[in-house]
């Protein structure tokens, strides 16, 4: 976590003269990373690590669906731009902000990463939940960035294509994984079936609450997302007609409107 | 390179016969793929094989024929490893259980024990019929002991599984557990579950009896009990009596499923 704060905030004093650093980014940043460490501390980060499977979904959902859009939207366009200069990624991140490559990675990453070899196995150590920590959160940037990149090139611009994007990637293929989860007749993941009982809460009990969390946990961020996007757009397309209509409107020789009798809006 | 000049390659010169030869300089045969598109090399081909009556013999289609013979043994080998893998899964499918077999099945010993109501428990003839579950643990232990239940819990609790399957856990550590210590432990997991204890000797001979390992108190410098170490197999006894199958920690719930309902018909 110390790897992300600290060279944020000393990149912030860096920052090239004339632009200004914005609250709202440091704002954003600093809920990220809280939200970062409300899910990979104890108790949670101790719960989903090696108890309960329901506790493994809530980090995943925590990671990908708030911790990852936060802390793009609390990077500025010239740290982003520096940071993919400097370490040679500008193309990469154009490529892989793509939608279709983004969606693709993204559920690639929540597939591998919810099959119980990748569980099992790579929740056995430190070293392995660590690992499926950052993939989350790679994931999460992934399949943000289309919609909340801060560069802004790398952003989708139209926002039917946005919403459909969010739906696709993010609500449709997840319910897959965690229908699985509701309606397998066992347990599908050793390392929380084969973990000491917390609250008397049974293995196949916990993987139905997984199971549900996958599925119900991004809605609210989702849909929510859909909602003001929706919002915006209706917004930004009545700015528009405004706009057009008044540069529709003839001028008089004399220099005044001409009220038009064939105006639909009179 | 040109239709008509080039000349006919090495290849194709063994298979040209003389009254073909003057047709087929009309069509060059080239070991380098022709130029053009699809369509044309399509109607290259279709001409060279119209005048020849076969396909020409090229260097491509020489080293097509080589990779081929590389791909078909390839196959052959992959189709061989699976055929024997598929043989070795057979000779697994073949073990009743999943748990871990024993070779010569020997008779359940009958120790009596107390039970949680503090009345005597014959191990064997108390549950004659029954599958079986015999377990030796503690009520402290902070891991084994507890999933172990817990999986047997949600195993029998399973729709379809057979009735008659008794759980015996026998305490290692009766100083500690006391019969309602051990029955309200063993009522986390399920009421059914038979509790038993009995004084530190007859204990120790029963998981002799058992041919369990004998549980053994870790003490620290002060002489207090740290932990106990002990067998972590449950040791499962068909309705006949004999114990078939042992099930060490971890046993995952499919295991318990597979086996338990083909225990129960062993009478």
């Amino acid at each position: 976590m110390l790897c992300l704060v600290i060279p944020y905030f000393v990149s912030q004093r860096r920052a090239p003269k004339g632009i200004e650093n914005g609250r709202f980014h440091r704002r954003f940043f600093t809920l990220g990373v809280v939200l970062l460490w409300v899910a990979t501390d104890w108790p949670l980060g101790l719960l989903g690590a090696s108890y309960l499977a329901s506790a493994h979904m809530l980090q995943f959902v925590i990671y990908t669906m708030a911790v990852a859009p936060i802390l793009l939207l609390g990077i500025p366009e010239w740290m982003a731009r520096r940071l993919a200069g400097r370490m040679r990624l500008y193309r990469l991140m154009g490529r892989c902000t793509q939608p279709v490559v983004a969606g693709l990675l993204f559920n690639g990453m929540l597939i591998f990463s919810h099959s119980p070899w990748a569980v099992d196995n790579l929740r056995a150590n430190q070293f392995g939940s660590f690992a499926m920590d950052l993939l989350w959160l790679i994931g999460g940037f992934l399949v943000w960035a289309p919609l909340v990149s801060p560069i802004p090139e790398h952003r989708m611009t139209s926002y039917p294509g946005r919403m459909a994007y969010l739906f696709l990637a993010l609500g449709v293929v997840p319910a897959v994984p965690g229908g699985f989860l509701t309606f397998a007749s066992f347990p599908l993941y050793a390392t929380y079936e084969l973990a000491p009982r917390v609250h008397g809460l049974g293995a196949t009990t916990d993987q139905q609450l997984a199971g549900l969390v996958m599925k119900l946990g991004g809605i609210p961020v989702v849909w929510g997302t859909i909602l003001a996007l929706m919002y915006r757009w209706s917004e930004v397309s009545r700015a528009e007609s405004a706009e057009l209509r008044q540069s529709n409107k003839p001028i008089s020789p004399s220099g005044d409107l001409h009220q038009s009798s064939t105006d639909p809006d009179q | 390179m040109a239709q008509g000049e080039a000349p006919p390659s090495s290849f194709s010169a063994p298979f040209e016969s003389p009254s073909q030869s003057s047709v087929l300089t009309r069509f060059a045969v080239t070991s380098k793929r022709p130029s053009g598109g699809v369509a044309q090399l399509v109607e290259r081909f279709g001409r060279i094989e119209e005048a020849r009556g076969s396909i020409p013999l090229t260097s491509t289609s020489v080293r097509t024929v080589t990779r081929c013979r590389h791909i078909l043994k390839f196959s052959l080998s992959v189709l061989i490893l699976l055929l024997l893998t598929a043989g070795c899964a057979e000779s697994s499918a073949e073990r009743p259980f999943s748990g871990l077999e024993a070779d010569q099945p020997e008779r359940m010993p009958d120790s009596v024990l107390v039970n949680t109501d503090g009345q005597p428990f014959a191990m064997r003839t108390d549950t004659e019929g029954s599958v079986r579950l015999v377990y030796f643990g503690f009520t402290s232990c902070p891991d084994i002991c507890p999933v172990h239940l817990a999986q047997l819990s949600d195993v029998l609790a399973r729709p379809g599984m057979p009735p008659n399957i008794k759980v015996l856990f026998v305490t290692v550590d009766p100083d500690t557990d006391t019969p309602q210590v051990i029955r309200d432990f063993l009522n986390q997991f399920s009421a059914e579950f038979i509790g038993l204890t009995g004084t530190k000797e007859k204990l120790i001979e029963v998981q002799r009896q058992f041919s369990a390992l004998v549980a053994s108190p870790a003490v620290d410098e002060n002489g207090d009990v740290q932990d106990i170490g002990h067998d972590g197999r449950v040791f499962a006894f068909a309705p006949d009596g004999l114990g078939r199958t042992q099930y060490p920690h971890p046993t995952r719930q499919t295991t318990w499923t597979r086996d338990l309902p083909i225990l129960a018909t062993l009478r």
